[in-house]
């Protein structure tokens, strides 16, 4: 079993993403945690790795601390066409079992929704 | 539960490269079929033609007239099949041409052939006093709907040799990860077995972005997404293949499948084609229109920043009844659905610059703009987009409206 925990969900951009990858009964040479982003919806999928944190010979039983400034670019947003959605991936090598955790990277630490823009109320997260 | 895998590490780099190689093949390749298919169409029997001019005349004697018939993949072909002898000095020559084009599909066309040289009549044929062997029936213009075939195959050659070397390739089009999958591959990213130490992956696309933001940050004169004058090329190129291939098979069509009955079955492509050739002179007339001019005090506008905006426009602006600007901001989704590749957009944010119908205002004017803060910055990926742009609108009476796209830059909020 897999699991991510962080301090919180929702980060403004440089703020530092620290959080904890628990895992057991997983035989593993190497494991790679990545913070990526991911667009879901209409579109064919597009993907990109934004930090990788490498951790050598891992235990069937363990974890494994991970520290990432958060991206100033691009938020995590929700149009009618488009979704993207930043997430800690887990990999383990060999086999390639994987687990995620989404996050929210915005300035307003609320994902940014593209057909509620302007509405009142929204305001910097301070 | 095993998430599925999400990382798609390619470098854009190779696939770019690739894909303007390839686009280059493709239209080189449409391009070298075009043209020969434009020599062996049109210049060639033309060349021949212009030739026999001057060849000699000489009585011939059908020997056979028959049609021959030959079944493909497009249904069957009826090809008239005269064989003739005629005597130059002592020498018996026989040939077999009819005419400079040297083929026809059309079984109302092979039998005017042969109802024109039966077997055993007589007749009039017409050889190369250069070479006696070469001779032909019908002297006459080998003009004819065919000749428009190659045209289409040229230009669209021609406009994807011009797309890949310009650099127009869109990486957007392409082969979607299989179904289920978000990832298309892995990119091994190296490990450090020494100190564990964090690894920051490929961030290419967020510095291009980031470039990209720092060269537009400066007072700019935008350029219109699309110019007026490669629209009116591409409605030309557009309605020049679709009529040119409508015309070249239309005649044959409406005789293979069965007369002038068939009719109603074209008519939708007909119709097709005279709007694309309505839309072109539509194009064409819009060249006349004013010509719209924007200037921006920045490129690149951060989210929440305010930015001067100013427009001229000139040439018969008094024409213009009513006049918008505006700032737009496009979400766009690019996906497969069977063999076709479509984008979809959706606009998600409207901001009025400004909209009058006074003259003077439309001529010149400035106005400043804040984008919100809680919008989305500019965004680019090979499938999904978030874009910007101010888009102008001017209403004209009985003809074609002013309609331009100026494209820019919102950046993300500047971090404190």
């Amino acid at each position: 079993m897999i699991t991510i925990s962080s301090e919180k969900n929702e980060y403004q951009p440089g703020e530092e993403i620290r959080g904890v990858v628990k895992w057991n009964g997983f035989e593993s040479d190497r494991l790679e945690i990545r913070l990526i982003w991911f667009t879901e919806g209409k579109g064919t999928s597009d993907s990109h790795i934004f930090a990788t944190r490498s951790v050598e010979k891992a235990s069937p039983n363990g974890e494994a601390g991970f520290s990432f400034a958060a991206p100033h670019r691009p938020y995590s947003f929700s149009g009618k066409l488009i979704s993207l959605t930043w997430t800690i991936e887990v990999l383990f090598y060999p086999g390639k079992n994987t687990e995620r955790h989404d996050l929210v990277v915005a300035p307003t630490g609320a994902e940014v929704l593209l057909h509620g823009v302007g509405s009142a109320g929204n305001k910097l997260a301070k | 539960m095993k998430a599925e895998q999400i990382s798609n590490a390619h470098s854009n780099q190779g696939a770019r490269g690739c894909l303007r190689v390839g686009t280059f093949l493709f239209g080189l390749f449409f391009l070298a079929a075009g043209l020969f298919a434009f020599w062996l169409i049109v210049i060639n029997p033309l060349m021949r033609w212009n030739r026999a001019k001057s060849w000699s005349q000489a009585d011939c004697k059908i020997l056979s007239s028959k049609i021959q018939k030959r079944r493909d993949d497009d249904g069957i072909r009826y090809k008239a099949k005269i064989e003739y002898q005629y005597q130059v000095g002592r020498t018996k020559h026989q040939g077999d041409q009819i005419d400079f084009m040297g083929f026809s599909d059309s079984q109302k066309v092979a039998r005017k052939f042969i109802k024109r040289w039966p077997a055993g009549s007589e007749s009039i044929c017409y050889f190369d006093p250069d070479n006696h062997a070469d001779a032909v029936l019908i002297r006459s213009s080998p003009l004819s709907f065919w000749m428009l075939f190659p045209l289409p195959f040229i230009a669209i050659g021609s406009v994807v040799i011009y797309l890949a070397v310009a650099g127009k390739v869109n990486l957007n089009r392409r082969t979607p990860a299989p179904s289920g999958s978000i990832a298309a591959s892995y990119h091994e990213s190296g490990f450090d077995s020494a100190n564990n130490a964090d690894n920051n992956a490929d961030n290419n696309a967020d510095n291009d972005a980031d470039n990209e933001d720092k060269k537009w940050s400066e007072p700019q004169r935008l350029a219109p997404k699309i110019t007026k004058i490669q629209k009116l090329i591409f409605a030309g190129l557009i309605a020049v293949f679709w009529n040119g291939m409508v015309g070249a098979f239309f005649p044959a069509m409406i005789a293979g499948f069965g007369g002038w009955l068939a009719l109603p079955i074209f008519i939708p492509f007909v119709l097709a084609g005279l709007g694309l050739i309505a839309y072109f002179f539509h194009t064409l007339l819009s060249l006349f229109n004013p010509k719209v001019e924007i200037a921006m005090s920045s490129g690149a506008v951060a989210l929440g920043d305010s930015v001067d905006i100013a427009w001229k426009l000139t040439g018969k602006v008094n024409r213009i009844k009513k006049l918008k600007i505006s700032i737009v901001g496009t979400e766009s989704a690019t996906y497969v659905r069977g063999t076709d590749t479509r984008t979809d957009a959706e606009e998600f944010s409207r901001l009025e610059v400004v909209s009058t119908d006074s003259s003077e205002k439309m001529e010149f004017g400035e106005q400043t703009i804040t984008i919100p803060f809680d919008s989305m910055h500019t965004f680019k990926a090979n499938n999904n987009e978030v874009a910007w742009s101010i888009e102008v609108d001017g209403d004209i009476p009985m003809w074609p409206d002013v309609s331009e796209s100026f494209s820019f830059r919102v950046k993300p909020v500047p971090q404190a």
